[in-house]
């Protein structure tokens, strides 16, 4: 009986320094809020990177020579 | 009275030897040290995972993934160094059967979620249910034979009773004087 309560005791001693290091070295990463479900192919396949709307959308580059219809009547 | 087999009691005698639990103290302190260093800096992932699963009530699933990592880290040292062996190998042989319900439970679902186990991402599957009860057979072991060889818990009541004996020794000395 003793010996059960000694063993019981040590778990209990080990969850809570678990715990209290738990709390005191928490990552960056813990969501906020409820955690929502998420699909094993969402989970394995990381997220393409962001594209801007600036590697999307060229600037027109202004033409070396004249401009169509803007012929030089020289 | 049965009679065991000359066999038997040979695979029994070896089986609660020390060099058996030596090493089943290595290999699981080994093995769930290794896992809750990889999950330390990513215990938002681990809170994910454990919600993927669908086993534990919402309340419980964020103090389960923080602490998880810590318990598996610390139980996992201490049988290395054969602190409070009893107590660490009778928690893992806990988490172990926690972890083979709810691999078991989502294996018969058919759910394919991110085991967790070490880290890297890793899709449930019978191995890590088969890996899971040779985890849990020895911690089984541990408990069944928690031999003291290279263990701090050996060391230590070595100690007690040594100061122990000493006491009794002034003790007397002390009468006769």
């Amino acid at each position: 009986m003793r010996r059960l309560l000694v063993t019981a005791a040590g778990m209990l001693a080990i969850v809570l320094v678990a715990m209290a290091f738990a709390y005191t070295f928490q990552s960056n990463d813990i969501p906020v809020g409820e955690p929502t479900v998420v699909s094993w192919p969402d989970v394995a396949t990381p997220t393409p990177a962001a594209v801007s709307l600036a590697d999307v959308t060229t600037t027109p580059k202004e033409s070396a020579g004249t401009a169509p219809g803007n012929v030089d009547s020289r | 009275m049965t009679r065991i087999a000359p066999w038997l009691a040979i695979a029994r005698s070896w089986l609660i030897s020390w060099p058996v639990t030596l090493i089943c103290r290595l290999v699981l302190g080994g093995a769930f040290v290794a896992a809750g260093w990889s999950k330390i800096g990513h215990q938002g992932e681990l809170i994910l995972t454990v919600q993927n699963f669908e086993i534990l009530p919402s309340f419980l699933v964020r103090p389960f993934g923080m602490a998880l990592p810590w318990v598996e880290l610390i139980s996992g040292a201490l049988l290395i160094v054969g602190l409070l062996t009893i107590s660490a190998s009778s928690l893992l042989a806990l988490v172990n059967s926690a972890f083979l319900i709810a691999l078991g439970i989502n294996l018969v679902r058919g759910h394919t979620v991110d085991c967790g186990c070490f880290g890297d991402p890793e899709p449930l599957s019978w191995w890590i249910f088969i890996r899971d009860i040779g985890f849990l057979l020895m911690s089984l072991q541990i408990l069944a034979a928690p031999q003291g060889f290279l263990s701090l818990d050996r060391a230590l009541s070595a100690f007690r009773r040594g100061r122990a004996q000493r006491g009794h020794g002034l003790e007397t000395t002390d009468s006769r004087g």
